[in-house]
């Protein structure tokens, strides 16, 4: 079982539209996740738009402070963040400093329909 | 601003390449292959679907199957089997069906799904999507693709973005975030004469849209800019429509385009004998019934025509129209003397109702019980099971 994390990637096909502004990208899930209610499986793509304006039910990541590292968490009621899929949530010594709002999730299947 | 009603969960659905991966269950032997389904390029025959493979030559739907086999030589094309095509997507709707009643489906291989409320049975939108689409490939071996969101306009977007054989869930209230770095034309309703109009204002993304002023949205486009603005939002309140709650249909027809241009009047009349068995046998199975009859013929030097009948009753029955139809051909045909490339017939002044035979109409009591059967073996067995003997002539007219 890997450490879960995110990776940058680029996508092709339509979901590329998405990322023609600097402040828009994906991440992709490397890694098997901790099983939660948010269900991240490895291969997940992520469509983020960056800013820090967030409100309660929202998934952001966030950087970690180490080695330009991202999480992801969800914003609480009370504005906390706590993390999903595995992802630390931010702590006194480690505290959010998000970069984005996760704004939808892309799946792929193999033609086995397994997810790849 | 943010519009979205959070607790909405609406799916659209999109079977992958649909009639190619029906040929491919039928014959494995097509898979990884570049295939099409259409007709003969020496019959004006176009493509109907072409796999992704197929697609990577240039090849797309409706284009000549002449260009498209110049595109890719290797091409596989298919025939295509209309009616295999509605078993295998009636087994899927009905799969689909056993998540939610509310399935609007908008084609053969396309639906809209209202999974709001459903979460104590199956979980998010995510992993409901994701379950119907392991069910789809398991028992049908056919490829579902996905889009999850709060409304139908964002999820229709979503499903693009999820091709092929994938899955795009937009969070709710992320709708106008998603949007907003999209080019407008990805927005269904713009169409690219008013995809001009909005780039002659460097309106290019739906996030410009959004952010224009709505004065002058209206002022350009009239009462269609703040409704494609609030739509560039990411709102739309369409509900999913099922069977029972569709909105009236006010016209339903069918036309052919012969494979060559003809002013053989067997040929035109078994094509319109064809036509209207068609058409009637949609009206009798969406309970309705039609009062006024239009007949369309192009020629071959693309002068388009339409004569209007009117019956006294409305009717569903092909009989009854088959006499003034024909007449109104004939008469048509006389008048211009011109070789036909295509006949069409379209119903209008629809009203909801089953014929019913009066007392002293015994003899067309009767043709409706042979018209119920004929519905019936057609239904199990497809079209051409059962045919008129004047349709035999369109046999060597294709």
């Amino acid at each position: 079982m890997s450490a879960v994390m995110l990776e940058e990637i680029e996508m092709e096909g339509q979901a590329s539209q998405f990322a023609n502004r600097k402040n828009t990208f994906f991440l992709a899930l490397r890694g098997t996740a901790a099983e939660d209610s948010e269900n991240l499986q490895e291969g997940d793509v992520f469509a983020i738009t960056e800013g820090v304006d967030v409100e309660a039910g929202d998934m952001v990541v966030w950087w970690t402070g180490v080695a330009r590292t991202l999480a992801l968490a969800r914003v609480q009621e009370d504005l906390s963040f706590k993390g999903v899929g595995g992802f630390p949530p931010p702590s006194d010594e480690q505290p959010a400093k998000v970069r984005g709002v996760v704004v939808g999730r892309l799946r792929q299947f193999g033609s086995n329909g397994d997810s790849s | 601003m943010n519009f979205a009603d959070r607790t909405r969960s609406i799916l659209h659905v999109d079977l992958d390449a649909f009639f190619v991966s029906v040929e491919r269950v039928l014959d494995p032997r097509l898979n990884g292959r570049p295939v099409v389904v259409g007709g003969p390029p020496e019959g004006r025959g176009v493509v109907a679907a072409a796999s992704y493979e197929a697609r990577q030559y240039g090849v797309h739907s409706a284009m000549p199957m002449g260009q498209a086999l110049r595109l890719c030589p290797d091409l596989v094309r298919v025939g295509g089997s209309h009616g295999m095509y509605s078993r295998a997507s009636k087994a899927v709707f009905d799969l689909i069906g056993g998540y939610t009643p509310l399935v609007e489906k908008v084609s053969v291989d396309e639906a809209y799904l209202d999974l709001s409320g459903t979460h104590h049975l199956f979980g998010n939108a995510l992993d409901a999507a994701d379950k119907m689409r392991r069910e789809v490939k398991e028992r049908l071996r056919l490829d579902l693709t996905v889009g999850a969101s709060s409304n139908r306009l964002v999820s229709k977007v979503a499903s693009g973005f999820a091709k092929p054989c994938g899955l795009f869930d937009v969070r709710p209230g992320q709708e106008p975030r998603f949007f907003s770095p999209l080019p407008i034309k990805v927005m269904p309703g713009i169409g690219p004469v008013t995809a001009k109009r909005l780039h002659d204002f460097h309106i290019d993304e739906l996030g410009v849209l959004a952010s224009t002023e709505r004065w002058f949205l209206e002022e350009v486009f009239g009462s269609y800019g703040p409704s494609m603005q609030r739509r560039a939002h990411g709102v739309d309140e369409t509900p999913v429509c099922p069977p029972w709650e569709r909105p009236e249909r006010k016209s339903l027809g069918h036309e052919r385009t012969f494979a060559e241009d003809t002013d053989d009047l067997k040929v035109l009349r078994g094509r319109l004998q064809r036509l209207l068995e068609q058409s009637c046998a949609q009206l009798r199975s969406e309970g309705l019934l039609a009062r006024t009859l239009s007949v369309k013929l192009r020629y071959a030097d693309f002068v388009t025509e339409t004569r209007d009948l009117t019956l006294p009753q409305p009717s569903d029955h092909d009989l009854e129209w088959w006499e003034v139809a024909e007449q109104q051909l004939e008469r048509m045909l006389k008048k211009r003397r011109t070789l036909v490339r295509l006949l069409g017939v379209r119903f209008s002044g629809m009203e909801r109702g089953f014929w019913q035979g009066g007392l002293f109409e015994q003899e067309r009591v009767v043709q409706r019980g042979r018209i119920a059967v004929l519905d019936k073996i057609r239904s199990k067995y497809g079209e051409k099971a059962v045919q008129s003997g004047d349709r035999l002539w369109l046999r060597n007219s294709r």
